[in-house]
């Protein structure tokens, strides 16, 4: 779900960068109010690091294979680490892999990082009332299937209302549903996989789940 | 990125400053992608083209890199001449292959190649530890510049710890190519094991990271000069990329 360089028009790719700064910018702030901001950066960094390693892991979804993407777990685990997590994981993937672009590292990070945020918000409701394996695996898979979910109809309307090409208006609507369609394997999979991971933290590393 | 003889090289482009380099480097990708007009797009492959000299980088070095372009970018180049647009240019009965499509396809592979590749050789020329520096110096928020140096150190261990526990699922008869409930179980517990060990890793390392002095020195201190040649090159990717820039909208009128 990363929009390559050379498709967007400029003023969307300037757009997306001035609504990420703003958004890095406000989490940063959230995070710069605690007793101790240092404190938490290695357990940030490291958890990202591990993000990125996971988005390695690849399904089989026939006829291709996808790959995890789990912004929803981060986004429930890192919370306003979440969106300068991934800017710094979409920044590697760049660099390292060529996946993504430079001109659209904005628009990218607004399409996996506010959906990771509304994940974050979404599981801590699990806070509400008494906690249990149940009720975790619950707020896990709603987190991790509307991140994905959400970061689709993004970039699903991102790509089509300001692709440069004449399109007719059925063709766009085609696209829309086809897109939607061919990620709702990957929707319930990073659903299931994410209450499943919530249940084993839950039982492995409690404090895990509190967030940072 | 960190490939050996990309950092190694010890070309012109190999020895300017990193910042100048991340600057330039953006200026010439947006004026790349405001690029619609076929001349310019001539311009812009023969400008990536003379960079690709400049570096004395392989081709099959930069070709290795290429090897996998994004699965958009393929779909839509191969879509576009036959989906989008109404003058025909082939009737091919069922599908037919459309001036507007076909020329929207030309304009997003090659800025798409030009982007990347300049990209891929200019990133290719200093370690990715001195372009966070660089953005470092040049005013990137510090937890910012912290996590990005954390996770590129930890990137490689982290790594080591998924491959060793990947072989020892697969010991254990796990088959990755098969998609079930039992294998989303299992993957789940291997992401929550990861994500365990890097939490408890993260413990010890930020009370050695605070024994060595961490949060006590000013980490915006640097020792990027720039020189002449700097000044230079980013003088030439100013004018790459205002001529770009204003020949398109002359062009457009």
């Amino acid at each position: 779900m990363h929009i390559p360089d050379g498709i967007l028009p400029v003023p969307v790719t300037l757009g997306g960068y001035a609504i990420t700064i703003g958004a890095v910018w406000f989490c940063l702030h959230k995070i710069k109010q605690k007793d101790d901001p240092r404190e938490d950066i290695p357990r940030a960094s490291l958890l990202t690091a591990v993000f990125f390693v996971a988005s390695l892991i690849h399904f089989p979804v026939p006829p291709m294979s996808v790959h995890l993407m789990l912004s929803g777990l981060l986004g429930a685990l890192l919370g306003f680490f979440a969106i300068p997590a991934i800017l710094i994981g979409l920044f590697f993937q760049a660099v390292m892999f060529g996946h993504g672009g430079l001109t659209t590292l904005g628009v990218n990070t607004v399409i996996i990082g506010f959906p990771a945020l509304v994940a974050h918000f979404i599981f801590r409701l699990r806070n509400l009332g008494q906690t249990g394996p149940g009720k975790t695996g619950l707020y896990g898979f709603a987190a991790g299937a509307s991140a994905i979910g959400l970061s689709v109809v993004l970039f699903a309307v991102i790509l089509l209302f300001t692709f440069p090409a004449d399109l007719s208006r059925s063709m766009e609507q085609s696209a829309i549903l086809i897109l939607m369609a061919a990620h709702i394997p990957m929707i319930i999979i990073e659903g299931l996989i994410t209450a499943t991971a919530a249940v084993f933290l839950l039982r492995v590393s409690p404090r895990l789940l509190q967030g940072i | 990125m960190s490939g050996s003889e990309s950092i190694q090289g010890s070309s012109v482009l190999h020895r300017l400053d990193p910042r100048i380099k991340l600057v330039s480097l953006m200026i010439l990708a947006f004026s790349y992608s405001f690029v619609s007009t076929p001349l310019l797009l001539g311009v812009m492959g023969v400008a990536t083209f003379l960079l690709w000299t400049a570096s004395g980088l392989s081709a099959s070095f930069i070709l290795e890199k290429l090897k996998f372009p994004s699965l958009i970018i393929m779909a839509l180049v191969l879509t576009l001449p036959f989906i989008s647009g109404e003058t025909i240019l082939i009737d091919l009965g069922v599908i037919s292959l459309k001036q507007e499509g076909l020329l929207s396809s030309i304009i997003v592979g090659t800025r798409f190649l030009c982007i990347i590749t300049t990209a891929l050789i200019i990133l290719n020329s200093s370690h990715l530890l001195a372009y966070i520096k660089a953005m470092r110096a040049m005013g990137l928020p510090w937890i910012m510049a912290d996590m990005a140096l954390l996770v590129f150190r930890y990137l490689k261990v982290i790594k080591d710890d998924y491959t060793q526990m990947k072989t020892s699922m697969k010991l254990r008869g796990f088959d990755r190519h098969k998609l079930s409930f039992n294998n989303l179980r299992i993957t789940a517990w291997l992401c929550g094991g990861l994500l365990v060990r890097g939490f408890e890793r993260s413990d010890w390392i930020y009370r050695s990271m605070r024994l060595r002095g961490y949060g006590s020195q000013n980490s915006r201190d640097h020792d990027f000069r720039v020189k002449g040649s700097d000044g230079l090159a980013f003088g030439i990717s100013i004018v790459i990329a205002a001529m770009l820039v204003f020949s398109e909208l002359a062009l457009r009128r």
